[in-house]
């Protein structure tokens, strides 16, 4: 039998798109379904969230953690509990319980968790001069709680890393830029949930005391021992010092707050 | 945040690294691939198994022998980026279309040069493998056939 | 040991055949013999290491397979196919099988 060979320039078995092209269309498109789910999530966590009663929100909260007493700081602990129920009393409708817990560690910080647990580092007590400093600081961390910050980030940061796995199986690279890419979206939510805490914390600070003095003590500290540029705040989860203590003096200004002198207190 | 920066600048780098050097060694192997093809112009390789179908008498074979061609074909880190949205939305993957049909045509010439003194190959089959593992992903695709020496 | 994948050997008559024979290996690949094998994952290319790997498999395998033949005093094997599978990280199979046949001379 004759072999006859025929040459075949074009190779069907090849597409003959653009390869960047495609690329670019490609993780657009991906970008849509994510922003998609993220939004999605979001909203349905908001609904979820607002209907969490608070007894429910407690009992998560102490399955979740184990909070021990620190017996050297029993004292001040018991202290700065009252200085708490004295703010509690001057929510208006509440019904939550709040409790604190002292830690020992020389950072200045204070953290708020579900169920009403405030966690104050010694570090923070050293540093304060006041009581109504330390009482604007209470009542901000009662902000976060009443707002149910903490549970709403938290929630949405598992939900999402849920359906990065989902999606991305055991890819480890498109798995850390979803879950960092959600991060940086995240800090903007903390920041603007940061200032409607001040809000929160000015406003019970008023209520309880008469007056808004001390409100801004600390932060001018922070602000005056703090050398980091304005932008790496962009950052971080909190706003800039300047700019809290710029947002605190205008809500004193808007609402006619008086500012008087402030009680001391010291904590060893 | 910086590390999300980070993060990205190194996958952005990665996979426009594989883009470059990726395309650059594909055209050079389709290159080297159409030369050699060239060289084996006359040698027919078809799927029949009878010789009867093709009209050749049994009695003028001299010998028949088995022959084999391999090759193995890793995706530059481009390709695999794409293929990995594909994943997530469907459709097909034309990222990988160049690499096994390279595999394949790789395949067939050394099949091809194991048998360069034969009249025609009989028999071809072609056996195509995914070898992706931990840390490397490769398409193997073996093609196997009966040479024939004919008087 | 006559070898073809066409199931009979062309000019020569089948007088008895013996069932089929098989050969197969698994081989992984060193890990760390080929340091440029890493880069192959960023710009793409052939594996040659797994070739050759593949190519020696084979072999090995078909050698096998040649063993079991003459074992049953065939001297050709007809119709033979390959089948080759990633079994483990890193590790590939190849099998080999065929019918053993006698053939006159």
């Amino acid at each position: 039998m004759k072999f006859t060979r025929v040459d075949i320039e074009e190779n069907v078995n090849i597409s003959d798109e653009n390869p960047l092209k495609e690329f670019f269309v490609l993780g657009f498109k991906v970008l849509l379904v994510f922003a998609s789910l993220y939004i999605f999530i979001g909203f349905a966590l908001e609904v979820v969230l607002v209907n969490l009663s608070v007894e429910h929100e407690e009992n998560i909260a102490n399955f979740i953690w184990d909070f021990k007493e620190e017996k050297s700081l029993a004292e001040s602990e018991k202290k700065v509990q009252k200085l708490i129920d004295k703010l509690s009393r001057n929510i208006p409708m509440n019904k939550r319980h709040f409790t604190v817990h002292l830690i020992s560690d020389d950072n200045i910080n204070a953290a708020a968790l579900p169920g009403g647990h405030i966690l104050v580092y010694s570090g923070l007590l050293k540093a304060i001069r006041s009581e109504n400093e330390l009482a604007f600081i209470l009542a901000h961390e009662m902000g976060h709680i009443v707002h149910k910050d903490s549970i709403k980030s938290l929630s949405k940061g598992m939900a999402l890393s849920a359906i990065s796995m989902f999606l991305f199986g055991n890819d480890k690279s498109l798995n850390t830029l979803f879950n960092g890419s959600i991060e940086s979206l995240q800090l903007k939510f903390s920041r603007d949930a940061e200032n409607n805490a001040d809000k929160f914390g000015l406003h019970l600070l008023n209520h309880t005391y008469g007056h808004s003095g001390g409100a801004t003590n600390f932060f001018e500290k922070l602000a005056k021992d703090n050398k980091m540029p304005t932008f790496m705040y962009y950052l971080l989860t909190h706003p800039s010092p300047q700019s809290r203590i710029n947002n605190i003096n205008d809500e004193i200004k808007f609402n006619n707050f008086d500012l008087k002198t402030v009680k001391k207190i010291i904590f060893e | 945040m910086l590390e999300l920066i980070i993060n990205l600048i190194f996958l952005v780098t990665i996979t426009l690294f594989g883009y470059c050097t990726g395309t650059f060694l594909e055209k050079r192997h389709y290159n080297s691939i159409k030369q050699r093809e060239k060289l084996y112009y006359n040698l027919p390789v078809i799927q029949v198994k009878k010789l009867s179908s093709i009209d050749i008498d049994e009695n003028d074979v001299i010998s028949s022998e088995l022959v084999t061609g391999c090759a193995v074909v890793a995706p530059d880190s481009f390709k695999s980026f794409t293929a990995r949205f594909v994943n997530i939305l469907g459709g097909r993957v034309t990222s990988y279309e160049t690499l096994v049909d390279r595999a394949r045509k790789e395949a067939l010439l050394r099949l091809k040069k194991q048998a360069c003194s034969a009249d025609l190959i009989i028999n071809t089959r072609i056996e195509t493998s995914d070898l992706s593992s931990a840390d490397t992903n490769g398409v193997a695709v073996l093609a196997y056939g009966t040479a024939i020496i004919l008087k | 040991m006559i070898i073809t994948n066409i199931e009979s050997v062309p000019g020569k008559e089948i007088l008895e055949h013996f069932g089929l024979v098989t050969g197969s290996t698994v081989k992984a690949k060193n890990a760390g013999s080929d340091f440029m094998a890493g880069l192959k994952n960023f710009t793409g290319g052939e594996l040659k290491q797994y070739t050759d790997l593949l190519n020696s498999s084979r072999e090995d395998a078909t050698k096998r397979m040649v063993k079991e033949a003459e074992s049953m005093e065939a001297n050709a094997i007809i119709n033979v196919r390959y089948s080759t599978s990633a079994v483990a990280a890193g590790a590939a199979e190849i099998y080999v099988y065929g019918t053993a046949v006698k053939v006159s001379e």
